[in-house]
């Protein structure tokens, strides 16, 4: 994202606001810095939810082991009380993971179109943009959606070929007897 | 069917990919922002790294063949490396499918059919070679990576210059796979089959370019 922005204001110390910028031109910089914000900002949120998924699936299968140890001491009545804590804690963390990619998904909506994230378009990037906004989008990346950038009729010519090619494979095996004892040719 | 496929296979690396990868050369330098050495030439080089990658997974893959029939080596990596290094071919190639250099109407089909009757053999070969491991999991696997790679295609947008070179590296495998399919003489391959298909389909090809 900071590249993108630099390359769009230029590197860091370009005055910001040089002499004959008009106004519109100035609030599309500072709308593009906090769009920019709000997006980092997001990502942090569904880094910290995913911690938090994360730490609550293991403290399930941990805190499971560890109540089947005082089971098998006879520490322990309830029989099936490993089993509903462990299970109570992995959905916990799976319901954290969702609610936050929703929550994730919900902000990103809410913003205008933003870039291609930076570190895939830096790996697939040979140049600058045309538009010299900076550089090629890599993974159209889209408030309504990645699928809401592409061409419908095009995708469906292109998935029925590539259904095709999946059929070629499951479907195959049946075809080749008849393919070869068909065969005209010298081996 | 298997042969008359690697016949149009054939054909179509020779007379379509081939003037193709001279557009690719030309895509190549024009898509980078300073001039390019040699002018592009890599395009072909990138062609021979396909062709030798292929080549190398095919002789890897005989190497892990014979341990595995001495009984020296752990069995099945044979099949899982030859069901991923055509998992990736395949993967590639319906990427391609949304990423063409030239775009043509008459391109897509043109590239499908071709590409489906190289797949059918393929999975002849794959079939031959591992038998019931290939037709339980193995068949999936490659079945699965061609929506993928679609799916991948249909999402994702790369500079021309990096279509270029893809394009170049998946001529040299076509190449490299189509001769490992039907060139050798225990694969059983018919010769007038392959004749009929490649100059067929070749001279089909020359008009619509």
């Amino acid at each position: 994202m900071n590249a993108w922005i630099n390359r769009r204001l230029g590197p860091p110390g370009t005055p910001r606001a040089p002499e004959g910028r008009s106004s519109t031109l100035l609030a599309e910089d500072r709308t593009l810095l906090a769009t920019g914000r709000t997006l980092m900002a997001a990502d942090r949120s569904l880094m910290a939810w995913i911690r938090t998924s994360l730490s609550m699936l293991s403290f399930g299968f941990t805190i499971y082991k560890l109540l089947q140890g005082f089971q098998e001491s006879g520490e322990l009545k309830r029989e099936q009380s490993p089993r509903t804590i462990g299970l109570f804690m992995t959905a916990l963390g799976t319901f954290a993971m969702v609610a936050g990619v929703m929550e994730y998904w919900n902000t990103l909506k809410q913003l205008p179109p933003v870039p291609p994230h930076p570190p895939l378009a830096a790996l697939l990037r040979v140049r600058a943009g045309d538009d010299g906004l900076g550089p090629v989008p890599v993974l159209q990346h889209h408030p309504q959606g990645v699928l809401s950038g592409v061409d419908t009729s095009g995708a469906l010519a292109t998935g029925a070929a590539a259904l095709l090619f999946a059929l070629t494979f499951l479907v195959g095996g049946r075809l080749h007897p008849l393919a070869r004892s068909s065969g005209t040719g010298a081996s | 069917m298997i042969s008359f496929g690697s016949g149009i296979a054939c054909a179509y690396v020779f007379v379509h990919l081939m003037p193709e990868l001279h557009g690719t050369r030309q895509a190549l330098a024009a898509s980078s922002s300073a001039p390019l050495r040699f002018e592009g030439k890599s395009v072909y080089f990138v062609a021979l790294l396909g062709f030798l990658m292929y080549y190398g997974l095919e002789h890897l893959r005989s190497g892990v063949r014979k341990h595995e029939a001495e009984g020296t080596g752990p069995s099945g990596r044979s099949f899982r490396l030859h069901v991923a290094g055509f998992a990736a071919y395949v993967g590639v190639m319906a990427f391609l499918l949304s990423h063409a250099l030239e775009p043509a109407r008459s391109s897509l089909p043109l590239y499908a059919g071709t590409i489906a009757v190289h797949f059918l053999s393929v999975d002849h070969a794959l079939r031959e070679e591992h038998g019931e491991a290939y037709e339980r999991r193995g068949r999936i696997a490659l079945a699965a990576m061609c929506l993928a790679g679609w799916a991948a295609g249909v999402v994702t947008e790369i500079p021309r210059g990096v279509l270029a070179l893809v394009v170049a590296f998946v001529s040299g495998a076509v190449i490299m796979n189509s001769s490992i399919m039907e060139l050798p003489e225990e694969k059983d391959g018919r010769f007038v089959p392959f004749l009929v298909g490649g100059l067929a389909y070749g001279l089909a090809l020359i008009p619509l370019g």
